[in-house]
């Protein structure tokens, strides 16, 4: 979605994802997801987050091991991986964080990640300023397809919560 | 959705490995009925406060007044987003303001039935403590006891891990199993008789208070709907889950309150339960089968105890984070903890609840199994009647007023019958709350309690008008829980 291939349509009264662009992505982990959405166009929203929930995790970690951003989980006690490098693991954060501090705006990226810790209440740990009034102002600005995944990942947490087995 | 797309689809292939069977559900459902709590506690309460000897036969009837709801319940349950609440159901029923009138009263009644647990789990505690160490201190510090590691579960949001619920609650069916035949053998000298059964028996004065406490055992049922998009079948896993779970319960609940009169004999059962109060479970039991089986079901009983107050509380947390997502609570009830993901302060609101009451009956000398457990449970009982009737007539008014395919049964006739019948128990369990609170019957307290449930619910449709005049987006919202995050169609 950020990289302007999919977005969001309405079908049977259902919100759907929409592929725009299907030429294959380089990043092997979202022309995986990118197939996916091309083979079954019609799952609900809702439905690909809890399905590449599943394996999010594990996924996005081996991606970010095999391009040096974690290192190699090598710990017998410990399945955390910690970051190769400090400064760049903290840098989204705070650059997001400085942004709230002086007022400014954040680009669309980090408006989506500012979104996303929001949605999932990650805000709490990771920001220092609570601004309820920057955070909607920030997400009000998004596009409307980010607008909804950062909605529906809201709902997707909420539910799990809700009917927690 | 051709068939064989759908045979061919990884995503649903992928997502249907971590879906729930009939039998998943169904253990989901009995678990959070805490069968011991009901036939150690609430059963001999039952005869006990009501005087009232047909409390089998109210298990009975009661399951089948409850069978009849689900068939309507089960029914919408598929087009409701949020489907564990029943709030949800009367919202698109009734209308928003009666959705937030029944939210109200959910909450009023949840809490009574948790905050009742305390005097009982205070009460059970001591026979043990006692056996082993000589004296027990005072119910209400074995309750603050429960109730710090209740609300420090809530916070961690550790719920009774699946594998030791199971365990658990296997373990309770097969004591409270084993208790009963150890009864049935061993019958009183006046022989078996299945007076208790005998309508003559329950429709006496006291009949409303026994069918309040005996609901009670019934919550957490509802529960079963919350299951809905992650069943294998949800047409069919659901209902029928439903189905076999309330059946086992009332079958249960009905054979063991018989037992428990057979040794004693049904016209002493009454006294007995007065004299020994939640101890003649395992007095029967240590009577017929010796002291270490006594001992390990009255420590069952606890642990049943325990496991129904952590249910309890985090139904209630989530109750009150719903609310908050959709705003009709304040936003920070929909926020969650962000080490554990708990609904953080809807588990702290409760917890005050909890210690409110403890501290309340504690300063004021109250009798924690008779004032406390079943007067509140009954409270709380009467509440999910309330809840149970207005979902009831929701689901009649939903189908009514939306074209469907479903049929007559499971849209009109099922669930008219089960709206009237409700509200004749209701109404009964009205006239005798002078039996449920144990005061005289020109008490006014008598009036006052049942009315509080009036007051919340006149408030409710208050706040729900005030929200349509001033917030019409959270209005727009009432009933969707957590997918009040996403607006546009459902």
């Amino acid at each position: 979605m950020l990289t302007g291939r999919t977005t969001v349509g309405l079908a049977a009264g259902q919100i759907r994802l929409v592929v725009l662009d299907t030429t294959p992505p380089e990043d092997a982990l979202v022309r995986t997801a990118l197939g996916h959405i091309i083979a079954e166009p019609s799952h609900r929203f809702h439905t690909w987050l809890q399905f590449f929930a599943r394996t999010a995790l594990a996924d996005v970690a081996a991606r970010m091991t095999a391009e040096g951003l974690l290192r190699p989980p090598g710990g017998r006690l410990s399945r955390r991986q910690a970051p190769a490098d400090v400064n760049v693991a903290a840098w989204p954060g705070g650059r997001v964080n400085l942004a709230i501090q002086r007022g400014e705006r954040l680009n669309v990226q980090d408006s989506v990640l500012l979104g996303l810790l929001v949605a999932t209440g990650g805000n709490r740990l990771v920001l220092w300023e609570q601004s309820p009034k920057y955070f909607a102002d920030s997400i009000a600005a998004l596009p409307a397809p980010l607008r909804e995944l950062i909605a529906q990942t809201e709902a997707a947490v909420g539910d799990s919560i809700i009917s927690r087995r | 959705m051709s068939v064989t797309e759908r045979r061919a689809s990884a995503v649903s292939a992928a997502l249907a490995q971590d879906r729930l069977g009939v039998p998943s559900v169904v253990f989901f459902v009995i678990s959070a009925a805490a069968p011991l709590t009901v036939i150690g506690g609430s059963v001999t309460s039952a005869y006990a406060a009501t005087g009232v000897s047909g409390v089998p036969l109210a298990f009975i009837l009661l399951g089948a007044i409850l069978g009849l709801f689900a068939v309507g319940y089960v029914t919408m349950a598929r087009y409701v987003v949020n489907a564990g609440a029943f709030y949800a159901y009367t919202a698109k029923g009734l209308g928003r303001p009666v959705g937030v009138a029944t939210a109200w009263v959910a909450l009023l009644a949840y809490n009574a039935l948790q905050v009742g647990l305390y005097g009982m789990i205070g009460a059970a505690a001591q026979q043990p403590i006692t056996d082993w160490f000589g004296s027990s201190p005072p119910w209400w510090v074995i309750g603050l006891v429960a109730w710090v590691l209740t609300g420090a579960l809530g916070l961690m949001r550790v719920d009774v891990n699946g594998k030791v619920l199971s365990v658990l609650l296997l373990t309770e069916i097969a004591v409270v199993i084993v208790f009963d035949i150890a009864d049935l053998v061993n019958p009183a000298a006046s022989g078996y008789s299945l007076d208790v059964f005998d309508p003559s028996n329950l429709f006496v004065p006291g009949v409303g208070a026994v069918v309040a406490i005996c609901i009670a055992s019934f919550a957490g049922f509802e529960s079963s709907v919350v299951f809905s998009e992650e069943t294998k079948d949800p047409r069919r896993t659901v209902p029928i889950a439903t189905y076999v779970a309330l059946a086992v319960i009332s079958g249960l609940y009905a054979l063991s309150s018989w037992a428990m009169t057979v040794p004693i004999g049904s016209d002493k059962i009454v006294e007995t339960s007065r004299e020994q109060s939640s101890n003649l479970l395992f007095n029967l039991a240590g009577q017929h089968l010796g002291a270490t089986i006594a001992t390990i079901g009255s420590l069952l009983f606890v642990t049943s105890l325990f496991a129904a107050l952590i249910a309890f509380h985090n139904t209630i947390s989530r109750y009150v984070f719903a609310l908050g997502r959709e705003r009709v609570l304040p936003e920070t009830f929909g926020r969650t903890s962000p080490w554990t993901g708990a609904p953080i302060n809807g588990s702290l609101a409760q917890s005050v609840i909890g210690l409110i009451t403890i501290i309340v009956y504690a300063v004021f000398g109250l009798d924690p199994v008779v004032q406390l457990f079943f007067t509140v449970g009954s409270f709380g009982g009467l509440g999910l009647l309330m809840m149970l009737a207005a979902t009831s007539v929701s689901v009649l008014v939903f189908f009514a007023k939306n074209p469907n395919a479903e049929n007559a049964w499971r849209t009109r006739i099922a669930p008219a019958i089960s709206s009237v019948l409700l509200v004749v128990v209701i109404t009964l369990v009205m006239i005798n709350f002078d039996t449920v609170l144990g005061v005289a019957s020109d008490s006014p307290l008598r009036w006052i309690m049942p009315a509080v449930y009036f007051v919340a619910m006149g408030l409710g449709v208050m706040w729900g008008l005030a929200l349509r005049a001033n917030r019409p987006k959270v209005y727009a919202n009432i009933g969707r829980g957590a997918q009040a995050a996403v607006g546009g169609p459902q």
